[in-house]
C-alpha cells in the first residue's frame, strides 16, 4: 500500500521499424542536461504470460553499456543523463517481440507479446523519482464509485486504520488512527480545508464527484500540510483535464433504496483547438428522505445537497501554466429529532430505552427542525513556471468562505421562525509559494513559504468569540534515492507561526479581547528499504504540532446537541505529536498476486487537549448539564492496520482487512493512580475486521462481483470515570457490490471515440442486522439504518 | 480562431465576473443576527394578601448558567396568590419579553410546576389554552405552614400530551428551581 498502487501508464506509440528500438526521453524536451545520474530500470517481460524475460540482452547505443536482464526480468542502466535520448536494442534467443510499454515514476515495465512484429517504442516517461515514505493508501475504484453517492466519510472508511466519527448518517468526519477533526488535514485539489472542524457534529464540507483519486496519507503529516496534520492527511485529487483538442465529460446517476435517496452527477470538458485552454463544468445534486432503521423510520434524517465546480487551465507556453477553479457546496442536513432533547433528565431516560423517544415513524422528504445549512466556496488561482530542466516554481492563492447555520427546535412563530440558533462565518485567504527542484544527482528538493489570514464570526449567544488569524510558515523538504541502492530517505521541517486576535461583539457580560500567538516546529524524516522488487519496509516518523482551537480556548456555554456545558481553558498549550509509522509492503506478481501491507504505528502526543467531566453540575436555563472542561494531558496512541489479499482461484481473491488500535492518556488529579499512562482516551475505534471475496472478471477486468463482511467488536476500552452508556455490543455487517463497464468505443472520421457505461449495484446491511455503533453519537437515540440497496451508472464520454 | 478566442475570453469573463458576484453577494449580505432565543430571565410575579412581589431566576452573561436566582419568600397560610410568569431574553439590546410569544403560541406550551417537599406549596387553577387544554402561564398559589424547599418550574414546547404533566413529551424549553421559604 505504501507505493502508489494505481501506477500510472506511459504514453506509447509504435512506429514499424527493422530493429527493435526504444527511444527513451524524459518529458519530452530536446534539452541537453550535465546531470548524468539518472537510472533507467524496469522489468521485461511477455505479454501474453506475463512470465518475465530472464537473461535478455539490452544494449544502448549511445554508450554502448550492455546488460542482460536477471532471472526475474530485472534491468538497471544507471548513470544515464536526464533528458537524453537513447536508443536500446533488445535481443532474446533468436526471437523479436513487439512490444508494449508501462512505466511508473520508479520503473520502465516492458511487455512483449508473442508475434514476429518488430516495432520501436517512444517513451515519454519520468525519470525515476524517489518514493514518499509515508503510509499512503489510496481508495480502490470499486470502493470509489459504489460510496461516491454518500460521503467523504463513507468512501474512506474502506481502508485499514481509517473509520468515521458520525452524528447518523449524513454527518461523518473520517478519523485517522483514532484522531479526527483538527488533527487531520483535508487537502481537496490541493488546498487545505478551513471549515468549523471542532465539532462531532462538524462534517467535511466535499463533494466526491468533484474528485477522481482520494488517498489517505497516515502519519505526522504537518511538513507538507501544515499546523494540524498530526493523524494524517485525506488528500482528493479531481481527473486531469484533457489533453487533446475536444469535448469529453462523464454523466452520472444514481438510487438508493433506504431514504428513497437519489443522485444526479455529471462534468463537461473541453479542450481548444489550439490546446492552450481547457475548462470542465461539474455539479451533482442529492436528495434523500427519512432512512429505515430496520425497525422504523428515523424521522428527520433527510438531505438535500447542491455542489458546482469549474477548472480552468492556460498553458501560456512551453513554462508557464495557469489555473483558476472555483467550487461551492450547498448542503441541508437534517439531524434526527429523537436526538434532540432539552435537558439532561430527558436525554438520561432517552439512553435507557431501547427505541427512540419522540420519534414519528413515518417517510418524508421534508427536511424539519434541527438541521444543518452549509455553505462552502472555495477559489483558487495556481501559477507554475519551469524555470529550467530541474527547478520549477509555483504561486497558489486560494480563499474559501464557509457559512454554517445550525438550526434548533423553536417556536414556530415569531422573528426566531425562519433564523438559525447558531451561525458561523469564515473566510480564509491563503498564499503558497513553492519550489520544486527534479531529481538530480540523486537529490529531490521541495519547499516553500505560506502566508495566510482567517476571519471567523460567531452570531451572539453562541459560545465562541470572533477571532481574526494570521499565519506564516516555511517548509523544506529533501529526498534521497541512487538507483540499485535499496535505501531511499527523506527529511523535511517547517516552522509555522499563529497569531489570533478573539473578541467579542456585543455579547454582554462577557467581554473577551485577547491576543493569542503560537508558534512551532515539524519535523519528518522516513527510510525506505526494497529488499526485492516486490517487499519494501518503511520507517516513517513525523513531529507535528497544533495550537489550541479558540474553541478550546474560549467556549463557555451549554454544547445542546451533546446536553453538556462546556468550558475552554484560554492557558491551555499547543498540542504536539511524535507520530512513527512502520509499514511492510508486499506486492506484485512476485508471490501469484498476493498483495499485503502491515503498519504499526505509535503517535505520542504531548499535551493531548480533551473535554474532562467535572463532576459538578451547571444550573442553567434548560435544568441541570454536567460540566466538561477543556484540559491536557499526555496521550498514547498505537496500533495496527493490516491488509492481505489472497488470490484463490482464477479471478477470485480474499481480501482481509484489520485495524486495531489502543490509547491512553495519563489519570487526571484526583485519581489515586494519577499521572499513570492508564486511562483508556474516550471515542475510540473499536477492533474492526473486514473480509470478503472478490471476483474479478479475466483479460479486461471489466466486472467484478464483492461480498464482504465488516466485524466490529465492543469497546471495551473505555475512560475512568465512565460514559453515559454502555459501549453498544459487537456486531458484523454483511455488503455486496457489483460492476461492469461496457466499453462503446468507435471510430468517426478517423478518430477514436471512446465511450464506456459503468454500471454498478450495492447491497449495504444485506441481513437487515439491528446494531449501533460506538462512534455514532447517535447510538444513544436509535439503531442504524438497515439494508440498503443502490443502483448507479455513469456514462464517460 | 479569433471568434474562438473571444468567446473563450467571454466565457472566462463572464465566469470570473459570477465569481465575484458570488464573493461579494455572501459579504453584503446584511449581517442577519442569527436569532438564539436565548432565555436568560425568568420572573415569578406573585400578588395576593400580603403579597406583592417579583422573584427572579438571571442569566446575567447569556452563557445559559444562572448567576442570580432569587429565594422565594412568602408568608404562611396564605391562599389566593396569583402567580404569573414573566420570560425575556435579556442577552442582547433591546430585551426581548417572550412571555407574549408564548402566549400567542399557548396551544404549543406546557408549564409544569414542582414543589418539594410535596404539599408544601399548592400550585393549581393553572390558566387554559386555546383549546382549553392546560397551559399555566398563570396559576394560584397557596400556602399552609412554615417550610423550606423547591419549586420547579418548567416549560414544555409541542408537548404530546398535556394532560400528563408527569410526561408530558415534546422538548424542554426551561427547566428552572427557585428555592422556596415560606415563614
Amino acid at each position: 500500500m505504501n507505493i502508489p498502487l494505481l501506477l500510472p501508464v506511459c504514453y506509447a506509440q509504435g512506429i514499424k521499424t527493422g530493429l527493435l528500438i526504444l527511444l527513451l526521453t524524459a518529458l519530452g524536451h530536446q534539452v541537453q542536461s550535465q546531470d548524468c545520474h539518472q537510472t533507467l530500470h524496469g522489468q521485461v517481460k511477455q505479454a501474453g504470460s506475463h512470465e518475465p524475460l530472464a537473461f535478455a540482452n539490452m544494449l544502448i547505443r549511445e554508450t554502448g553499456a550492455r546488460i542482460n536482464t536477471d532471472a526475474q526480468g530485472n534491468y538497471a542502466f544507471p548513470n544515464l543523463c536526464d533528458k537524453k535520448v537513447y536508443h536500446i536494442e533488445i535481443s532474446y534467443l533468436s526471437r523479436v517481440f513487439a512490444v508494449d510499454i508501462a512505466a511508473s515514476d520508479q520503473a520502465f515495465d516492458i511487455d512483449f507479446p508473442d508475434d514476429n512484429v518488430l516495432e520501436a517504442v517512444v517513451v515519454t516517461g519520468k525519470a525515476a523519482v524517489a518514493v514518499h515514505t509515508e503510509a499512503a493508501c489510496t481508495v480502490d475504484h470499486l470502493d470509489f464509485a459504489s460510496k461516491q453517492a454518500m460521503n467523504l466519510g463513507e468512501i474512506v472508511k474502506q481502508l485499514p486504520g481509517v473509520t468515521t466519527l458520525q452524528t447518523g448518517a449524513n454527518i461523518s468526519k473520517p478519523v485517522i488512527q483514532g484522531l479526527h477533526s483538527n488533527r487531520v488535514a483535508i487537502v481537496n485539489n490541493n488546498v487545505v480545508l478551513e471549515s468549523q472542524q471542532w465539532g462531532q457534529e462538524h462534517a467535511p464540507e466535499i463533494d466526491p464527484f468533484s474528485s477522481e483519486k482520494v488517498t489517505v496519507v497516515k502519519g505526522a503529516e504537518g511538513v507538507r500540510y501544515g499546523v494540524g496534520a498530526m493523524a494524517g492527511a485525506i488528500v482528493l485529487e479531481p481527473a486531469p483535464l484533457r489533453e487533446k483538442h475536444g469535448w469529453g465529460g462523464w454523466a452520472a446517476a444514481g438510487g438508493f433504496s433506504n431514504g428513497y435517496s437519489g443522485v444526479l452527477a455529471g462534468a463537461v470538458d473541453y479542450r481548444t483547438p489550439n490546446e492552450k485552454w481547457a475548462f470542465r463544468l461539474q455539479s451533482s445534486a442529492k436528495r434523500g428522505g427519512n432512512l429505515r432503521a430496520p425497525d422504523y423510520w428515523l424521522y428527520n434524517t433527510g438531505h438535500a445537497e447542491l455542489n458546482f465546480s469549474t477548472l480552468m487551465e492556460w498553458k501560456q507556453n512551453e513554462r508557464s501554466k495557469h489555473e483558476l477553479s472555483f467550487s461551492r457546496i450547498d448542503q441541508k442536513l437534517a439531524i434526527l429529532k429523537a436526538s434532540h432533547l432539552g435537558n439532561v433528565d430527558q436525554i438520561l431516560a432517552a439512553t435507557q430505552l431501547d427505541t427512540p423517544i419522540n420519534n414519528i415513524d413515518r417517510f418524508t422528504y421534508t427536511i424539519n427542525r434541527p438541521y444543518q445549512s452549509i455553505q462552502h466556496y472555495t477559489v483558487k488561482y495556481r501559477y507554475a513556471h519551469i524555470i529550467n530542466d530541474f527547478w520549477k516554481w509555483t504561486a497558489q492563492y486560494s480563499y474559501q468562505f464557509n457559512q454554517r447555520q445550525e438550526y434548533d427546535v423553536v417556536r414556530k412563530t415569531g422573528v426566531a421562525a425562519d433564523r438559525p440558533q447558531v451561525s458561523f462565518r469564515l473566510f480564509t485567504n491563503a498564499l503558497d509559494l513553492g519550489i520544486e527542484q527534479k531529481a538530480k544527482r540523486y537529490w529531490q528538493t521541495e519547499g516553500g513559504i505560506q502566508l495566510l489570514t482567517a476571519q471567523n464570526y460567531t452570531n451572539r449567544g453562541a459560545f465562541i468569540p470572533n477571532y481574526t488569524g494570521l499565519g506564516a510558515s516555511v517548509w523544506a523538504h529533501e529526498r534521497w534515492r541512487k538507483y540499485a541502492v535499496p535505501w531511499e530517505w527523506e527529511i523535511g521541517g517547517r516552522y509555522d507561526y499563529r497569531y489570533s486576535h478573539v473578541y467579542t461583539e456585543g455579547n454582554f457580560g462577557r467581554d473577551i479581547n485577547r491576543n493569542v500567538q503560537f508558534g512551532n516546529v515539524s519535523g519528518v524524516t522516513g527510510v525506505h528499504y526494497h529488499f526485492n522488487k516486490a517487499i519494501a519496509l518503511t520507517l516513517h516518523s513525523g513531529y507535528a504540532w497544533r495550537p489550541p482551537s479558540v474553541y478550546e480556548l474560549f467556549a463557555k456555554g451549554v454544547h445542546h446537541g451533546a446536553g453538556t456545558y462546556e468550558e475552554g481553558d484560554s492557558s491551555l498549550t499547543s498540542e504536539k505529536s511524535l507520530n512513527t509509522n512502520l509499514t511492510l509492503d508486499i506486492t506484485g506478481v512476485k508471490y501469484k498476486g498476493f498483495r499485503g501491507s502491515l503498519t504499526l504505528y505509535r503517535n505520542q502526543v504531548n499535551d493531548f487537549i480533551y473535554l474532562d467531566p467535572q463532576n459538578t453540575i451547571k444550573i442553567t436555563v434548560r435544568g441541570p448539564f454536567p460540566a466538561y472542561y477543556y484540559k491536557q494531558a499526555d496521550a498514547v496512541l498505537q496500533g495496527i492496520d493490516a491488509l492481505a489479499d489472497f488470490p484463490i482461484y482464477g479471478g477470485l481473491t480474499l481480501e482481509t482487512r484489520a485495524s486495531l488500535i489502543r490509547a491512553w492518556r495519563k489519570l487526571d488529579s484526583p485519581h489515586p493512580e494519577s499521572g499513570k499512562m492508564t486511562d483508556p482516551l474516550p471515542l475510540m475505534p473499536s477492533d474492526r475486521y473486514q473480509y470478503g471475496l472478490r471476483w474479478t472478471s479475466a483479460g479486461t477486468g471489466n466486472s467484478t462481483f464483492r461480498v464482504m463482511g465488516n466485524t466490529i467488536l465492543q469497546q471495551a476500552r473505555i475512560p475512568a470515570e465512565g460514559l453515559l452508556k454502555a459501549p453498544p455490543p459487537a456486531f458484523t455487517t454483511f455488503s455486496f457490490d457489483a460492476t461492469h463497464t461496457f466499453h462503446m468505443d468507435r471510430q468517426k472520421n478517423g478518430k477514436a471515440i471512446n465511450r464506456a457505461l459503468e454500471l454498478g449495484l450495492t447491497l449495504q446491511n444485506l441481513t437487515n442486522v439491528r446494531y449501533r455503533e460506538y462512534l455514532n453519537f447517535f447510538r444513544y437515540y436509535a439503531d442504524e439504518p438497515g439494508f440498503n440497496a443502490g443502483l448507479r451508472a455513469k456514462l464517460t464520454f | 480562431m479569433i471568434i474562438t478566442q473571444k468567446l473563450l475570453f467571454s466565457v472566462i469573463s463572464t465566469t470570473a465576473l459570477l465569481g465575484t458576484l458570488f464573493m461579494t453577494g455572501c459579504k453584503s449580505d446584511p449581517d442577519l443576527p442569527a436569532v438564539v432565543e436565548n432565555i436568560t430571565t425568568i420572573v415569578v410575579r406573585l400578588t395576593g394578601p400580603g403579597v406583592d412581589q417579583e422573584f427572579t431566576w438571571n442569566d446575567t452573561d447569556g452563557d445559559g448558567v444562572a448567576n442570580t436566582i432569587d429565594t422565594i419568600t412568602l408568608p404562611a397560610s396564605t391562599g389566593n396568590i396569583q402567580c404569573s410568569l414573566l420570560v425575556y431574553d435579556r442577552s442582547a439590546t433591546p430585551a426581548t419579553d417572550l412571555s407574549e410569544e408564548i402566549k400567542g403560541e399557548s396551544t404549543e406550551h406546557l408549564f409544569v410546576y414542582s414543589v418539594l417537599p410535596a404539599g408544601m406549596v399548592t400550585i393549581d387553577n393553572l390558566n387554559l389554552d386555546a383549546n382549553n387544554a392546560p397551559f399555566g402561564i398563570e396559576s394560584v398559589w397557596k400556602t399552609t405552614q412554615a417550610a423550606v424547599g423547591t419549586v420547579n418550574i418548567r416549560l414544555f414546547h409541542e408537548p404530546s400530551n398535556k394532560n400528563n404533566p408527569a410526561d408530558p413529551g415534546g422538548e424542554v424549553d426551561f427547566d428552572v428551581t427557585f428555592p422556596v421559604k415560606i415563614q
